[in-house]
């Protein structure tokens, strides 16, 4: 792979069609096991990108991110099984559920930055854990909530196509954004806020904005996920899956297109490896992470580009 | 016509008062210098003017539209536009997507055609030819002071305030960043408010000034008028007894 990246840009699309191909051939000689790895793997993708669109191109480091993946998850698991809706409806609605508690949150935060903002963020995601695990009449708490597949009967061969193209269709919207105007000004706010606005940037706009959509992508992919797992816990919206979604972009590389999906899959497939060493998987990773955001603030994707210009 | 006008403007911070009860009008087509003493209130002034903070009495107008209390991007959008103190590039990003910025933030965009060459336009015309993906963080302070005026400048204002726009730099370039500023009233019909220490260079460069003093405004007039003043002289050579 060194020898054909090292000179032009072009190769490189052409090495992500090889792999795309590869990861879609994966039902074809993985076993359940790994399959389900790859699975979870494509819903910490879409987590991580998501996360990335709003942590690392606009600047506010929220921790509520697996809090929207709860919400949508939660909100269509509810409405399918309790009142009959059919998961591809309640999808959609999850979905918009996440937006609005993204613009709630967004225009809470609006005034602040740095660590205020995080440490508001994650009072409100402990806050909405809190009422799922003791609102065990609708959500059955720790207990978790059974739902129904996505749609037809269960298979995982399915729900991995589903998920992929989720992840892909995700992917391509954060690339449109992050090239669009939308994209620049996300930049030139994280970058510095008062000189966007003097420029005509409507900076409080901007940033609830970039709530709003990193917030209905979590939804949306919480929703697939809990309608793949057919049990939904309060772990989807625990501070351990924000941290791990955190470790992952982080090491992946924050602030770049690539870092958070290479990062996803990286750790995904790394956990699976050394889960059998107790669950102190996400601490380390939380510590990686801290070594990283300090020594390669670009990650792996930073590394690997140094790495490049140098040879 | 006036294009600004600044009505009767106070601000106090806490129990300091930065700007107290000041009025003054930006005519068309003219370079405005506004000068005094470190501390005497200049910068509060323009923030007060760009809507950075609100004051807590007085009016401003501009192109006969009431900004006061506006927030700062529509104010850049009614075509006021201003440089920092400190220049405030985007560090992250490069000199391109700088201008870039400013293109986007227009009440009407610039169409997407039209950018690459707007960009390059504006880039040449401020002396960055050839730095287009240069990044912001690794330019040097004149560069970074130039990219800040061409990013205001591409918001097509009417009026640019530029605060300090000379500070650090060398006589050469303080030539060139002159020169610079005269054609962009020239060639562009940009009017000027202008806050400069250095004093050669806004008397040869300005018809009117105004000079500030812990808040007030206690001069205003021609160069030559202001020099002579003796409230000036006192502001910024302390009292006139002090050398007894
Ligand atoms: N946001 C603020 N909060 C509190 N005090 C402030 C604030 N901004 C300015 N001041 C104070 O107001 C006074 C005027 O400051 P200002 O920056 O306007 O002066 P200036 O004329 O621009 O000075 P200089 O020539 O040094 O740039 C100073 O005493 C300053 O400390
Ligand atoms: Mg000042």
């Amino acid at each position: 792979m060194e020898v054909i990246t090292a000179n032009t840009k072009k190769p490189l699309t052409v090495v992500g069609i090889v792999v795309l191909a590869l990861f879609a051939a994966f039902p074809l000689f993985l076993g359940q096991y790994w399959l389900h790895t790859a699975i979870v793997g494509l819903f910490y993708v879409m987590m991580a990108s998501s996360w990335n669109l709003l942590a690392g191109y606009t600047g506010q480091v929220s921790f509520a991110h697996a809090a929207f993946a709860g919400v949508g998850a939660y909100t269509s698991g509810i409405l399918a099984a309790k009142a009959g809706l059919p998961p591809l409806l309640g999808l959609p609605i999850g979905i918009a559920v996440a937006a609005v508690l993204g613009l709630a949150l967004g225009s809470l935060c609006i005034r602040m930055g740095g660590i205020y903002l995080s440490l508001t963020t994650l009072g409100f995601s402990e806050i909405l854990r809190i009422i799922v695990t003791n609102e065990y009449e609708i959500t059955r708490g720790t207990m978790g909530l059974k739902t129904p597949p996505l749609f037809g009967e269960y298979s995982k061969t399915v729900s991995f196509y589903v998920l992929l193209a989720a992840a892909l269709l995700i992917l391509w919207l954060i690339r449109r954004i992050l090239n669009s105007d939308l994209g620049a000004s996300f930049r030139a706010v994280q970058n510095d806020e008062t000189a966007a606005a003097s420029l005509g940037i409507p900076v409080v706009r901007v940033r609830i904005l970039a709530f709003v959509i990193a917030g209905a992508m979590a939804g949306f992919a919480g929703s697939l996920y809990g309608h793949y797992l057919m049990l939904i816990t309060p772990h989807i919206l625990s501070l351990d899956l924000m941290f791990l979604v955190l470790a992952m972009t982080v090491i992946g590389g924050m602030g770049t297109f690539i870092g958070p999906i290479v990062g996803a899959l990286f750790l995904e497939t790394l956990s699976e490896y050394i889960r059998v060493y107790g669950e102190y998987h996400i601490l380390i990773f939380g510590l990686v992470a801290l070594a990283v955001a300090r020594f390669a603030p670009q990650g792996l994707v930073g590394l690997w580009r140094q790495f490049r210009s140098a040879v | 016509m006036s294009l600004v006008v600044v009505d009767h403007v106070s601000k106090s911070f806490g129990g300091l008062q930065a700007v107290s009860d000041v009025s003054f009008h930006v005519n068309e087509g003219e370079i405005l210098g506004l000068i005094g003493p470190n501390g005497a209130g200049k910068t509060t002034l323009f923030n007060l003017v760009a809507g950075a903070i609100t004051p807590d009495r007085g009016r401003v107008r501009f192109n006969g539209l009431d900004i006061t209390g506006l927030p700062p991007y529509r104010i850049s959008r009614a075509g006021l536009a201003r440089t920092f103190q400190v220049a405030r590039p985007f560090l992250g990003m490069t000199c391109y997507e700088n201008v870039l910025v400013a293109l986007i933030g227009r009440a009407h965009p610039a169409p997407d055609s039209e950018r690459p060459e707007l960009i390059r336009e504006l880039l040449d015309f401020v002396g960055l030819s050839g730095k287009e993906s240069f990044l912001a963080s690794s330019l040097n302070l004149i560069d970074k002071k130039r990219l800040e005026l061409a990013r205001a400048l591409a918001t097509r204002p009417r009026v640019a305030l530029l605060d300090e726009a000379l500070g650090g730099l060398s006589s050469i370039e303080m030539d060139q960043a002159m020169g610079l500023i005269r054609s962009i009233r020239d060639k562009r019909g940009v009017n000027f408010v202008w806050i400069e220490h250095v004093m050669g260079a806004i008397m040869t460069l300005c018809e009117r000034l105004l000079v500030l003093n812990q808040g007030m405004l206690i001069c205003e007039g021609t160069p030559a008028d202001v020099a002579r003043d003796a409230r000036v002289i006192e502001a910024y050579l302390g009292a006139p007894d002090a050398g007894d």
